[in-house]
């Protein structure tokens, strides 16, 4: 009966507190929010919204496939405003239920949905790599560069594919390392096989890493400054991280993007489609803050700011691997 | 049973005290955990989703238990089973109802009876420990589903790690009264067809003189040998026995509900099985009930990450493991109850 | 006034669950004498000792040594009070040396002080020559013979200087030779002033070595007497609770039909511990042929030729009816009428945890009887289990109970029940009534004769020459894997010259 009564009780004061803001359900990738990286990102957007823009804010962690989906249905039938899933891998899961729940919004990062109520978040993540590569090939001593992805898809691929030909646009006869961690979740996830890769890498003369691999990433930055080396963290902005050893983070602004869509949400300015964020509104970008300030010369932004503006004109042409696998 | 579930319990109370340390109320976590679960039909549904893999797991380990074996093996089993089968939908997607799917589900069989007999061959004939084989086993097969679905046919219009679908022919939905009841759920009528693998397991080892003899390798494979039963030949054939009740896995995930192969859509079930034919202490219909209870759990826990602030997907594992905890002591229980009367 | 007695049990209750293992103990044990406690199995000889010696303590009751009332927590306590105990299953650590097995009970040394070796054995040394025992100090313990090992038991106890010494069923493992060795040991113990106090079933044993005796029977003491008012007659009597029948007056049937139905000829067979060396010998319908042997020289080996050739690596040739069964399976050779009582009824021969009718149709589960279409046929199992349970006196008459609930004697009637329902042709009877209570002692080897005068040919292989000598029409001796000497009933058997082949003597 007490069992009953307080619980009741609760439910009665949870219900009444939740009529009025906005209501945002946050559904993370298997990376969660503590990857430094993707996840990261997002939970940041998230949570700056809740506290600038006062909304109720949920979030929850992926624990296995089928979860996904019963997540999201969760949230619907707690009739949330707007269900945002982070990372492809939910598709899937916000193509059916939006269709079972067309009075709930959802958005959707790195996957595309054609439904009247998703609005799909897309990246260019190769013009973000094409810099970085650039960077990369003007920073290194030894003419090799490596790549380390996290999970070996297509959207990696992407970035591979735009960070050498970053590297090649600086310098033709560079070679680029390219090796993932893995072809399941699990890979945004094992920081010791990225510290081995780091370190195969390092030893075959690679001198700077990209590391676009989740919360696998911190194993190889580990590597990089144990063997003096210097990486490119990806997504957040990872400067902090190792400083003096990272030498630029490639930002892909999920946070911008959930942060933009709950407000649009609240403002009653959501839009279906897709939304893409570029260099132009610096959707991706290279970080520079403290902590790197001493190995990004002023001569390098200006080799980099250069590069930005020749792709923004169409001067530059990045290759795409989306493009280009479905030719 | 009685001390098993009393095991279960304190596991449980011992747990949700745990959340007081969260910040959270434990009877709240506790009416969270039981409304999840059973709380409408949706939620009985997807209930009932983890149980049907958990009782063929259960099963699967308590007959090898039977014939004195521990069967680690099963989620290697299970996954070459249905990727078994789904190469099979794959392959040849123009086959039709009923034929397919049972033809798939005997490909399954066979497939997962294979993967024990390899542990079970090695056991009798080179005297390797089932354990280690079973475990090695199961890396084996979890590399192979991931080369096979993602190189050979991997879905196409997605960047999942997940097969292509199955021909539709394969898919149980529409003559499923299961699935009806439980409108989008995943859960089928590979359930009934679990209830009645369990009974029927019962049958077998209680009533047949072959399960005599499985038993008596079990309990004894001295005296089984001395009595001329050949305690290989009961192995080998417990151990397929056992990968192929694993292989039931594949009614449930391939041609009950996803229709394809996704990598990782096994909860640990091959694992939590292990727990299921402990909490049943090997008993075919225990194995039913104990499997509702996991099932329940896991569905329970797997809430609470979306239903309070603090408790998140690591500590409603916490809670899990310190429950199979409560369930696997009852051991210890017996042994400290024996040591009070002794004084 | 009498003298203080060494060890005195005021009233003593011990029970485990429903079972009561000790009720309502009473006897006295006087200082410096050899005294002996006897009883059938499960007659709560070694659990009255276990509460001597501190394993358990009493539900009721209490245990006075040399008039103080001991209250032992642990056997540790006992130790430190003076008393000993070597167990029937010796507790020795068999990788070890002899030295370190007996350092290991140093009770003077903490875990973090240098022990001095040179000086221990030294000790160690002179006390073994006081007892003229010989070791071999530096071997490990599994190497050394089964008497050695025991000495050691000795020596250990011998090092702690206690003054009263239990030893659990001594001579079960040993040789004529080395029993005969043993109680003369214990004397000079004796006459040193320790009490010693042995536990056995051997009555013939007590009669030549004991002082007093101590009888009892379902838990309880039922004599207390001293060696010379009594006789084996009268001491089987108590143990058993009824007159025993003389087997040596059960008629034996001369069986006309003597044709040789097993054969063994040139057997070789190198095993990891022990081998069988050109062995051969010819078992006839309507004979029992004893094989005499200490454990451990070869009886393993033959047993499993015979039973499981395949997992054997042996040469030379076995016929079962002229039929060769060297390449057959168990299965094949049971079904040649061949039955097996085994050695060791709970490692080969009983499903403890498993009711009675199961065990009872244990290597008959294929008939047709017991099984039809795949399926168990329960009705006919559970009226067989009933009536051979009648038939054979098993108790508890119930056919659910797990074996493992009853007495020694009980599994073991139901083993030769199981093994004789179908009228075999050949019975391998391995140590047929090791850990088996007298009365069913009686029983087995009734049955035994019996078996033999309508036909079937008997293998007995034992290790107690009284078995052998009461059953066996002819004796093979067995060792170190040979067979060393053949004595035949018709001539007579003399009990000292059996003892020394089995030692070697010959």
């Amino acid at each position: 009966m007490l069992k009953h009564l307080i619980f009741f009780v609760t439910f009665l004061v949870c219900e009444v507190a939740l009529t009025a803001p906005l209501k945002v359900g946050l559904v993370l990738d298997k990376g969660g929010k503590d990857d430094k990286s993707f996840n990261s990102a997002a939970y940041a957007g998230a949570t700056k919204a809740e506290k600038e823009l006062k909304i109720e804010l949920k979030y929850v962690e992926a624990s296995d496939v089928t979860a996904l989906e019963n997540l999201h249905r969760a949230f619907a039938r707690k009739k949330f405003d707007l269900i945002i899933g982070i990372g492809f891998a939910q598709t899937e899961a916000i193509k059916k239920i939006s269709a079972q729940h067309p009075d709930v919004k959802f958005a959707l990062v790195d996957g595309e949905v054609a439904a009247p109520n998703v609005r799909s978040l897309l990246f260019e993540e190769h013009e973000g790599s094409f810099i970085v590569g650039a960077l990369a090939a003007l920073k290194s001593k030894t003419g090799k560069v490596g790549f380390i992805g996290g999970m070996d898809i297509p959207l990696i691929r992407r970035f591979s594919l735009g960070y050498e030909a970053g590297a090649k646009f600086i310098n033709p006869k560079i070679s680029v390392v390219n090796n993932f961690i893995g072809v399941t979740g699990e890979a945004w996830n094992n920081p010791a096989k990225a510290k081995e890769l780091a370190l195969a890498q390092i030893s075959s003369g690679v001198d700077i890493i990209f590391v676009a691999a989740g919360a696998s990433g911190s194993g190889a930055f580990d590597a990089i400054e144990e063997k003096n080396k210097l990486g490119i963290g990806v997504d957040s902005n990872q400067n902090w991280m190792k400083p003096g050893v990272i030498l630029t983070s490639m930002m892909k602004r999920v946070d911008v993007a959930v942060y933009n869509t709950i407000q649009d949400t609240q403002n009653s300015k959501f839009t279906p489609g897709v939304v893409r964020y570029g260099f132009k509104d610096k959707g991706v970008d290279y970080a520079l803050d403290k902590h790197n300030e001493k190995i990004l010369t002023p001569e390098l932004i200006a080799k980099l700011e250069d590069i930005k503006t020749q792709i923004l004109s169409g001067k530059i042409k990045v290759p795409d691997y989306y493009k280009q696998s479905k030719k | 049973m009685k001390k098993t579930l009393a095991g279960f319990f304190l596991g449980l109370i011992f747990a949700l005290s745990l959340t007081l340390f969260a910040g959270e109320n434990p009877l709240y976590i506790a009416s969270i955990l039981f409304k999840s679960a059973f709380g409408s039909r949706y939620d009985l549904g997807l209930t009932l989703f983890y149980t049907t893999p958990l009782v063929f797991c259960g099963l699967s380990v308590a007959v090898a238990f039977h014939a004195g074996l521990f069967n680690i093996g099963a989620e290697g089993q299970l996954t070459m089973a249905t990727l078994a089968a789904t190469a099979l939908g794959v392959a040849l997607p123009s086959l039709s109802f009923p034929f397919a799917p049972l033809l798939a589900l005997m490909v399954a069989l066979l497939v997962g009876a294979l993967w024990g007999f390899i542990a079970g061959w090695l056991k009798a004939v080179r005297g390797s420990h089932e354990v280690v084989v079973t475990i090695m086993l199961n890396f084996i097969a979890a590399g192979i589903a991931s080369w096979f679905v993602l190189h050979v046919m991997p879905n196409p219009n997605s960047q999942n790690p997940e097969s292509a679908l199955v021909g539709s022919g394969y898919m149980l939905k529409d003559y499923d009264p299961i699935a009806r009841f439980f409108p989008d759920t995943p859960v089928s009528m590979a359930l009934i067809v679990a209830i009645m693998t369990a009974i029927g397991v019962w049958v077998l080892l209680w009533k047949t003189t072959f399960g005599f003899e499985l038993r008596t390798v079990g309990y004894n494979p001295d005296a089984a040998n001395r009595a001329g039963i050949s305690e290989k030949n009961i192995k080998i054939i417990a151990l397929c026995l056992a990968g192929a009740l694993a292989g039931f896995v594949s009614l449930s995930e391939v041609m009950g509900s996803s229709g394809q192969f996704k990598i990782g859509f096994s909860a640990d079930y091959g694992f939590v099985g292990i727990a299921v034919a402990l909490l049943a202490r090997n008993h075919p219909i225990g194995v039913i009930f104990a499997a509702f209870l996991m099932g329940a759990l896991h569905k329970g826990a797997s809430d609470l990450d979306l239903e309070t602030t603090t408790i998140t997907r690591d500590f409603s594992k916490i809670i899990q493991s310190l429950i199979i905890l409560g369930v696997t002591s009852h051991g210890l229980w017996s042994w400290s109850n024996r040591r009070r009367k002794d004084k | 006034m009498t003298p203080t007695p060494a060890v005195e049990f005021v009233g003593v209750h011990k029970a485990f669950g429903e079972f009561h293992a000790a009720e309502d103990l009473h006897f006295k044990i006087a200082e410096g004498c050899i005294h002996a406690i006897v009883g059938e199995n499960g007659a709560g000889k070694s659990t009255s000792m276990k509460l001597l010696f501190g394993f358990y303590r009493p539900d009721k009751g209490h245990i006075k040594v040399r008039g103080a009332v001991a209250k032992f927590q642990s056997p540790a306590d006992a130790m430190t009070c003076g008393i000993g105990m070597v167990h029937q299953h010796f507790m020795l650590a068999e990788t070890h040396s002899a030295l370190d097995n007996i350092l290991l009970f140093e009770k003077n040394t903490s875990a973090f002080q240098k022990l001095n070796r040179k000086e221990h054995k030294e000790r160690l040394q002179n006390l073994a020559a006081e007892y003229q025992f010989h070791i071999d100090w530096d071997s490990p313990i599994g190497q050394l013979s089964v008497g050695t090992q025991q000495r050691i038991e000795l020596l250990k106890i011998l090092s702690q200087n206690s003054k009263i010494i239990i030893l659990d069923e001594p001579t079960a493992v040993l040789t004529p030779l080395e029993i005969v060795d043993l109680f003369r040991n214990l004397q000079k113990l004796k006459k040193e002033g320790r009490t010693i106090i042995i536990i056995t079933h051997k009555l013939k044993e007590v009669m030549n070595n004991a002082d007093s005796v101590t009888v009892l029977r379902g838990g309880r003491v039922v004599a207390n007497s001293s060696i010379h008012q009594t006789s084996i007659e009268q001491l089987a009597e108590h143990m058993v609770g009824r007159k025993l029948k003389n087997l040596d007056s059960h008629p034996r049937l001369k069986v006309s039909d003597q044709k040789s139905i097993l054969k063994i000829s040139r057997l070789n067979v190198q095993n990891k511990f022990s081998a069988l060396k050109n062995l051969s010998l010819e078992l006839k319908s309507g004979e029992i042929l004893g094989i005499a042997g200490v454990e451990g020289n070869g009886q393993d080996e033959l047993i499993q030729s015979l039973l499981s050739p395949r997992s054997l690596k042996l040469k030379g040739q076995i016929e079962i009816n002229s039929i060769s069964s060297v390449r057959l399976s168990t299965a094949r050779i049971r079904s040649l009428g061949f039955s097996a009582f085994p050695e060791d009824r709970l490692r080969y021969g009983v499903l403890t945890s498993r009711p009675a009718y199961e065990n009872f149709i244990l290597g008959y589960q294929r008939s047709r009887e017991y099984s039809q279409f795949g399926f168990l046929r329960f009705k006919n199992i559970f009226k067989k289990t009933a009536a051979a349970m009648e038939s054979f006196d098993i108790r508890p008459r119930q056919i659910e109970k797990s074996v493992g609930s009853m007495s020694g004697g009980n599994q073991q009637k139901l083993v030769v029940a199981r093994e004789l329902q179908t009228n075999p042709q050949i019975i391998l009877a391995a140590k047929p009534t090791r850990g088996v209570d007298i009365g069913a002692v009686e029983f087995i080897h009734e049955q035994l004769l019996n078996s033999r005068n309508s036909g079937a040919a008997v293998l007995l292989v034992s290790s107690e020459l009284e078995e052998l000598m009461t059953l066996a029409d002819r004796i093979l001796v067995l060792f170190k894997g040979q067979l060393v000497a053949e004595f035949d009933r018709k001539n007579g058997y003399n009990e000292i010259a059996i003892g020394s082949a089995m030692g070697g003597h010959t």
